[in-house]
């Protein structure tokens, strides 16, 4: 396997070199400042006017993204555990491993990380992430293990990539993209509640609730000012954590898959925020 | 001090042996413990490190086992050991180094070390003393054999404690004071020792029990000398130890190929028999060697392995059948042999395959044509001179008898011509298969390609037939004058002379049926024309001589002198065939366009012409295409010239017409850029565009223009403007002039002075099919054109191929806009009250149609959008990992970068660690140094303040006057 290895700086040279920069980018600007005193800011107004002369071509401002409202997901109760079959350190999954779970004394019932996957593709796959409104998702385990994927992750579609993926993270602590080394997956500290942002609105689904909603009808009802953060269970059997939910919801009369309610919230964030 | 520390060292001996369980237990504490006899344990010890992930079904790593409180009390504990003991020792001005063998060693237990120092004695003894009395050992010496005696220690099974010390913990203390102060160093390298056991071993092992057996030891060690290569105990008696041993595979000698030898240990008697052998041995080495030899030449001899291979195989297979036909002689005899070998003999009488011949290449063909034509030729000359004795000959036998002379003659000619046959001489089958068969090598190819022809042919072959039953053989002018008028002439009454013709032919054989007969005539008609021909034609030098050549020929005739004169200078022949044949091709073009202006009009000739031409077209395609290049630029100057003058028919002659129809039949239309088409497809448009129309011979040139143009776009879809246009003007020619219902007819009414297909009866007959050479013929003033039945049937044919038009362009976006005038025209064209039912109920279903296509059209057009742009999507990432991950693995590519990558981790890991000691040993030579400072300082101030204390108390004593009872008391 060969691929991009991109030479590691040490840390003190890192720390010099950043510190250059920041002085060439403060010299820069310095110069700037020197430059638009010189000229007195004629120039940018020289290229408005350029702008406006060409015929049929309308400026568009450019679009400002961070005042898109997002939504947040948190796949709470998820099963991602390690075991050692064999020689290898396997993710832990009760199709393949249901005898060593069982010598374990474990319910290989519970070992359900393809609920995981599944839930996984069927966020980041919606036209809502690709639009750029998934502002964050999080893996709670039932190891009290937290793992932060990154919007623009490529998950492998494959299940066992997948496993693959899930050991070496838990292995690593981290993932990162190829060719850069900009963190896709990480294990990051708890609890979640700290890094959710501040005027977030928790809304917990599980089919237990009493309060049943027509998703449409409650995502239309919340406000743009807040933050969605639907905390949806990634297990196969229970209830996720009520910790810090504020609201608990129910969104059909039918227990739903993970993957169902996902995209059935992706769909009523997409009819709301018109995403085609 | 001492004994306590002798204690120590008693224990040290048995770390090894139970090691798991009193591990806590190292030497100080359990000194300490020897007193207080309970094991309380060091809460501390009992902390493990503890995962922070946990991985189910995994043990307890190297690292993970770690005991962070233990690792760190036995840390302690050796530092004291070490550390301590040089410190306390660096104060002292004497010190004790022990410096015997292995006593430094750890790992050694005391009887080990007894034992290596008794061998290093005897060594020092025996060995070293003798050879080099007067030297002085040295340290290196020390080391003798070592890895030796680690090697039999391993094995041995007595690792117990040397009676020494046994024999000195059991008696008094004061019996080993030098032996106690040996080991003092012993006990501070061995370790820790359990005191219960100690206690144990010493109740029942004695010095009596156990000194002997490891003397015992120590001599067996030096007698014996290794494993299991010992020699075998000596026999006693002759042939009680005997070896026998076979020697097979020898070639056969005598009947015998084996030798069996028997040899007695004790006696070794084998040397005679042996020397037998050896002769006999050396006998069949000799001989083998010598057959080797023959071997070897042979296979030399054998060119290939392969073929040793095969012949292997052969004889092996030959084995096989002998023993086959053994078995088939015993149980069947006879039968399966006999049948093989019937086959065999019926095999051989077999055809067996042979090549058929080559494909022959276009030359070959070519020369073979040619060479067939003139052969033909010959014989057609000699036939000519030869004639006379023949015919008179038949005259003699007499000519009323028809049947008998046609058979004569056919057997008499079909030596050189059977094609000469008439058509009554099939009189026997035989003669009718020979002679067709002579036929189809020669004009099988035309056959096919003239089928159609064939229909008229026959009236100008039933003339040459009935020449022929006179039995006049003239030259072949006269003959064709004859053709030629009979086949102008014949025309109207051809089918009459056909059956005369039957009626001539089955006078004898009647029985035979119409169709049969018909096509024997045919055949024998074709034959003929070709006879009065000449096979071998030059190729024509003018214009003249085509002319001459060809006219008054009809159309098969034509065909077949253009073919022969192709054959005999074919291009693949000759270069110079080449110029010939484009020269004729110049000729030929300009024959064609000289045919359309003679005037009774040859359609066939002309018709027949065009295959031919756009053959000879291909063989010389760039000659061709100048000619017509020039033709196209004389006709494009011609119209312009035309144009000026006004009152003059600008249209396009037939001659102008007709090559068009060739070009556009010859070159390809679909190309996007042609030489000769595009210039002809914009002239015809031209044509269409800019002449006005005066007649109604105009407007039927145009509408024929129109359909030369479908078909000529049809496969290219170019989209032609002009064509359009003139369906307009049509349409409005056919409507009643009211300039005021549209502005852009008005232009088209400027052109189309006159509604002159405006139909008046609304009975005339529609002719689907119009002549148009017959309307070409007409003068343009002719009453014909005025009439409705011209009127309606031309309107008719316009409509169909303005229908291939809608077709055509039915997927051009701007279909509704192109046929939308075109469909309100039609609609009032409909509203003419005087229209034939058949061509109403057309043009009601062509602008129906319009309506359809155009409606279709614009509901799929979308509204236009402005700065169409689809949202991009977030851009991904792919994450980086391993599909079977290990950790600890570095997964680089580059080995040497990984490797010197771990070993500096390893580096770092050393460094930090010997850092980490040595801060560790600092401190705790800190805090020694500390508590001797603080004891010493306790020590100081005792002293000072007893030395004070008893100053002080002298002082008051002084005072007090107790002393010297106050002798030196002041007052």
């Amino acid at each position: 396997m060969v691929r991009a290895y991109r030479i590691k700086f040490p840390n003190h040279l890192k720390r010099k070199r950043h510190a250059e920069e920041e002085e060439e980018a403060k010299e820069e600007l310095r110069s700037e400042a020197v430059d638009s005193r010189d000229y007195g800011g004629s120039g940018e107004e020289e290229v408005e006017d350029v702008m406006e002369d060409i015929p049929g071509i309308p400026v568009i401002a450019p679009v400002d993204r961070l005042k898109k409202p997002g939504v947040i997901f948190i796949l709470d109760k998820a099963t991602v555990e390690i075991g050692k079959v064999g020689k290898k350190h396997q993710l832990l999954n009760s199709d393949e491993h249901a005898n060593f779970l069982k010598k374990h004394n474990k319910d290989p019932s519970e070992y359900r990380p393809d609920i995981i996957h599944q839930a996984l593709l069927s966020i980041l796959d919606s036209p809502l992430t690709k639009a750029g409104r998934l502002q964050a998702l999080y893996i709670r385990s039932t190891g009290r293990e937290l793992i932060e994927v990154k919007p623009n992750v490529r998950i492998p579609r494959t299940f066992r990539r997948f496993c693959g993926l899930m050991v070496q993270l838990l292995e690593k602590h981290k993932i990162t993209a190829e060719g850069s080394r900009e963190k896709l997956l990480a294990l990051i500290k708890n609890p979640v509640t700290d890094h959710l942002p501040v005027n977030s609105r928790k809304i917990g689904l599980s089919y237990s609730s009493d309060k049943v909603v027509r998703m449409s009808d409650y995502v239309a009802a919340a406000s743009d000012n807040v933050n969605l953060v639907f905390v949806v269970g990634a297990m196969s059997h229970g209830v996720i954590d009520k910790g810090f939910v504020e609201d608990f919801i129910s969104i059909s009369n039918y227990p739903l898959s993970a993957a169902c309610c996902i995209g059935r919230i992706c769909n009523a964030l997409e009819q709301k925020w018109k995403i085609l | 001090m001492a004994k306590s520390k002798n204690k120590s060292i008693g224990g040290g001996g048995k770390k090894k042996k139970k090691g798991g369980k009193q591990r806590h237990l190292s030497g100080p504490l359990a000194a300490s413990m020897k007193s207080t006899q309970s094991t309380r344990p060091n809460l501390f010890e009992t902390i493990w490190s503890r995962r922070k992930f946990n991985i189910l079904g995994k043990k307890k790593g190297k690292g993970e086992e770690l005991q962070i409180g233990l690792s760190r009390s036995l840390a302690i504990e050796k530092r004291k050991k070490t550390l301590m003991k040089e410190y306390d020792e660096g104060m002292k001005s004497t010190k004790f180094i022990d410096r015997r063998l292995g006593e430094k060693d750890a790992s050694l237990e005391e009887f080990d070390k007894g034992i290596l120092r008794m061998q290093r004695q005897y060594y020092m003894y025996f060995v070293v003393k003798r050879a080099s009395k007067y030297n002085l050992s040295d340290e290196e010496e020390d080391e003798f054999a070592p890895s030796q005696e680690h090697f039999l220690l391993g094995m041995d099974d007595f690792n117990d404690q040397i009676q020494l010390e046994d024999d000195e913990n059991a008696g008094a203390e004061s019996t080993g004071v030098p032996v106690g102060g040996r080991s003092v160093e012993l006990g501070e390298e061995t370790g820790n020792i359990s005191i219960g056991k100690r206690w144990c071993w010493r109740r029942w092992r004695s010095k009596k029990w156990c000194m002997p057996e490891s003397f015992m030891k120590a001599k067996y060690e030096v007698v014996f000398l290794g494993g299991l290569l010992q020699p075998l105990p000596v026999p006693d008696r002759v042939w009680d130890d005997v070896v026998m041993d076979f020697i097979t595979r020898l070639p056969c000698l005598q009947g015998h190929d084996c030798i069996l030898v028997v040899v007695d240990r004790l006696r070794s008697r084998a040397k005679d028999s042996l020397c037998h052998l050896m002769r006999l041995l050396n006998y069949y080495f000799l001989s083998l060697v010598a057959k080797r030899a023959d071997e070897k030449e042979e296979t030399e001899r054998q060119i290939a392995a392969l073929n040793k291979l095969t012949d292997d195989l052969d004889d092996r297979l030959r084995a096989l059948n002998n023993r086959d036909l053994k078995h088939s002689t015993e149980k069947q005899p006879d039968d399966l042999f006999d049948s093989y070998y019937k086959t065999m003999g019926e095999l051989y009488f077999e055809s067996r395959a042979r090549p058929s011949e080559r494909t022959k290449t276009p030359e070959e063909i070519a020369q073979e044509e040619r060479e067939a034509l003139e052969n033909l030729e010959k014989e057609r000359l000699s036939r000519m001179h030869a004639d006379d004795a023949d015919d008179a000959d038949e005259y003699e036998t007499g000519e009323d008898d028809i049947g008998k002379n046609g058979f004569k003659s056919s057997s008499k000619r079909d030596r050189y011509i059977s094609g000469d046959d008439p058509g009554y001489s099939f009189s026997t089958v035989k003669d009718n298969g020979n002679k067709r068969g002579w036929v189809d090598a020669i004009y099988e190819r035309e056959e096919n390609e003239e089928h159609d022809q064939e229909d008229e042919s026959p009236s100008g072959g039933s003339e040459s037939n009935e020449d022929d039953e006179v039995g006049t053989n003239d030259d072949s002018e006269d003959h064709e004058e004859e053709d030629n008028s009979s086949s102008e002439s014949s025309k109207s009454f051809g089918d009459d002379r056909e059956a005369t013709d039957d009626d001539n032919a089955s006078t004898d054989v009647k029985q035979i049926d119409f169709i049969n007969l018909h096509n024997m005539e045919v055949n024998g008609q074709k034959t003929r024309i070709h006879e009065e021909l000449p096979y071998v034609i030059e190729v024509p030098r003018s214009l003249a001589e085509i002319c001459s050549l060809l006219d008054n020929r009809n159309d098969v005739e034509v065909v077949e002198v253009i073919r022969r004169i192709c054959a005999c200078n074919s291009i693949s022949l000759r270069k110079e065939n080449r110029q010939k044949i484009q020269v004729f091709y110049g000729f030929l073009l300009n024959y064609f366009a000289v045919l359309a202006t003679r005037k009774p009009l040859n359609i066939l000739i002309i018709n027949s012409l065009v295959k031919p031409l756009i053959e000879i077209a291909r063989e010389v395609p760039y000659f061709a295409a100048i000619c017509a290049r020039e033709r196209l630029l004389r006709i494009r100057t011609q119209f312009s010239e035309d144009f000026k003058i006004p009152g003059k028919s600008s249209w396009p002659s037939l001659k102008t017409l007709n090559l068009f129809r060739l070009w556009s039949q010859t070159f390809s239309c679909t190309d996007f850029r042609h030489v000769v088409m595009t210039p002809v497809i914009l002239l015809m448009c031209e044509y269409l565009m800019r002449c006005p129309i005066t007649s109604g011979r105009d407007i039927a040139v145009g509408s024929f223009l129109c359909s030369m143009l479908l078909s000529v776009t049809k496969m290219s879809q170019k989209y032609l403007p002009e064509v359009i246009c003139f369906f307009q003007m049509l349409l409005a020619c056919s409507t009643e002039i009211n300039p005021t219902l549209d502005h852009s007819l008005v232009f088209l009414k400027l052109k189309a002075s006159e509604p002159w297909l405006l139909i008046h009866d609304e009975n005339c007959t529609v002719d689907a099919r119009l002549d148009f050479f017959l309307i070409m013929d007409m003068d343009a003033d002719s009453p014909y054109f005025i009439s409705d039945n011209f009127k309606a049937s031309l309107l008719s044919s316009a409509m169909k191929s303005l229908i291939e038009f809608i077709n055509l362009y039915q997927g051009l976006v701007a279909f509704p806009e192109i046929f939308q005038p075109i469909e309100s025209l039609l609609h009032q064209v409909l509203q003419g009250p005087k229209l034939p039912k058949i061509l109403r109920s057309n043009i009601e279903e062509i602008a129906a149609m319009i309506r359809k296509k155009s409606l279709e059209l614009q509901s799929s057009r979308r509204p236009l959008e402005m700065r169409k742009r689809r949202p991009e999507p977030i851009k991904l990432l792919t994450p980086k990992f391993e599909e079977n991950f290990v950790k600890g693995i570095d997964y680089d590519p580059d080995r040497e970068r990984a490797q010197r990558k771990k070993l500096k981790k390893q580096l770092k890991k050393e460094a930090k660690g010997a850092v980490r000691e040595l801060r560790k040993d600092n401190s705790f030579v800190f805090e020694l140094k500390e508590k001797d400072r603080l004891v010493r300082e306790q020590e100081r101030a005792d002293k000072y303040g007893k030395t004070l204390a008893f100053l002080q108390e002298q002082e008051h004593a002084f005072k007090s006057g107790q002393l010297g009872k106050g002798r030196k008391r002041r007052k």
